[in-house]
């Protein structure tokens, strides 16, 4: 490769590192650690592509996009699957079976192919980061814990939930109700003060072979921090954004 | 689809996907629509995209397939040909992209030829990588390169004329015009 091929490949590499790893770049960025000149050239074309691409993702979006987008849920109609073509039914019942091939193989080991994590380790990521940084609205708003408790329980969700001492006292925020897999997730959110908020997720604990025990287990999730612990035929997942172990253990 | 699947949807790439609209759209408008006709299409067939790392991509090559598939039935986006940069312009700089705004480069960056806006589009907004693209596009990857590298030169050649051009506007407050015994 000489200097005019590294420079016409290198045009596509991301300014954000992104394509460090992919191998067409590998020579053309080997090739610049010895020509000084292609690396001179390179900085330079980092230098304009860095901040074109932040100018372009500065490019202002309509502050409505996203409440219009999330309201499109309530108003678009889900296809039922009568009214689908006989292929995509037959296509369905091979995906059923698929997919239960691959659950009955996951619950004899307990483990996720794709990315070897537990099943539990899964759904608590996901719902950490749901919570610490996706969460928009609640279904029900209230600073009383009590009426939380009551609205939960008039949708068959989880009202008689164990709040852990810590928590027993603050005030709520709201709750809103998930799914997970079919099985329904309670989600309270409680005040901590200085705008800071703690997210207690309840499901079944018969949801998941590999639920943590009784004993309380740290663990972060990017830049949430979590907690969880099984009790009686519940478990828990306590998220809270920004905080550290040692605040979460003041909440059990 | 499960609601925290989407909504963590929607946070993730809504804005990117409007962003990218616009650039093939060019108003707001159209970029609205589809990117909610792209959030739809996830609704109602979603279930069909089974691997989620892929839901990315998904959205993008399908907001790229319905703004073809109305470009296809209406002429919804007439394309405005712009003259070529005749003469020859100084070099851009990183000074000279700082004193611009998003809107500004966006508008720039439609007034440069489809086929090369939109690889180049998607290659700034970082999302995805120049095989992502060539999927997306349906363009052998050499093709690819070819356009962000000519569509990063017309960018700023575009960038650099339209300094120049505000800056031709721009009078100073103090010049004064010249009298006629100094004109003779």
């Amino acid at each position: 490769m000489n200097r005019d091929e590294a420079k016409y490949i290198l045009r596509a590499y991301r300014a954000d590192g992104q394509d460090a790893s992919d191998p067409l770049f590998h020579e053309a960025l080997e090739l610049m650690k010895r020509d000084p000149e292609l690396a001179q050239w390179f900085a330079q074309e980092q230098a304009l592509d860095i901040p074109i691409a932040k100018k372009i993702r500065e490019f202002p979006v309509p502050p409505g996009l996203k409440s219009q987008l999330l309201a499109a849920r309530k108003v678009v109609p889900l296809p039922r699957w009568w009214q689908r073509p006989v292929w995509r039914a037959a296509a369905a019942c091979f995906v059923l079976l698929l997919g239960l091939g691959i659950f009955l193989i996951q619950q004899s080991g307990h483990r996720d192919f794709g990315q070897g994590r537990t099943l539990f380790a899964q759904y608590r990521d996901t719902m950490a980061d749901f919570a610490g940084n996706k969460l928009l609205r609640l279904d029900h708003k209230s600073r009383d814990v009590k009426e939380i408790r009551q609205w939960l329980t008039q949708k068959n969700a989880h009202g008689d939930l164990l709040l852990p001492a810590g928590l027993d006292g603050r005030p709520g925020v709201g709750c809103r109700v998930l799914d997970w897999n079919g099985a329904t997730i309670s989600l309270v959110c409680f005040e901590l003060g200085d705008h800071r908020k703690a997210h207690l997720l309840v499901i079944d604990r018969a949801t998941f072979k590999d639920a943590p025990a009784e004993l309380p287990q740290f663990a972060r999730v990017g830049n949430v921090a979590t907690v969880t612990w099984s009790r009686a035929d519940k478990t828990y997942v306590l998220a809270c954004k920004g905080s550290t172990e040692p605040e979460l253990r003041q909440l059990l | 689809m499960d609601e925290p699947d989407y909504e963590q949807i929607v946070a993730l790439h809504a804005d990117d996907l409007y962003r990218f609209a616009f650039s093939l759209a060019g108003t707001p408008d159209e970029a609205g629509e589809l990117t909610q006709e792209t959030y739809c299409r996830l609704l109602t067939k979603g279930q069909q995209l089974r691997d989620r790392a892929k839901v990315k991509s998904w959205l993008f090559t399908t907001l790229y397939r319905i703004y073809l598939g109305w470009r296809r039935h209406e002429t919804r986006f007439p394309h405005l040909e712009i003259e070529s940069v005749a003469h020859e312009l100084p070099p851009f700089t990183p000074a000279m992209i700082e004193t611009l705004d998003g809107e500004t480069v966006m508008e720039r960056l439609l007034e440069i030829e489809e086929r090369y806006r939109t690889p180049l589009t998607l290659f700034y907004l970082q999302g995805l990588a120049y095989r992502e693209i060539s999927d997306l596009l349906e363009l052998p990857i050499g093709t690819v390169m070819s356009r962000l590298s000519r569509g990063k030169d017309l960018l700023r050649q575009r960038l650099t004329a339209g300094e120049e051009a505000t800056a031709a506007k721009i009078i100073p407050l103090q010049q004064e015009q010249p009298r006629r015994s100094e004109q003779l």
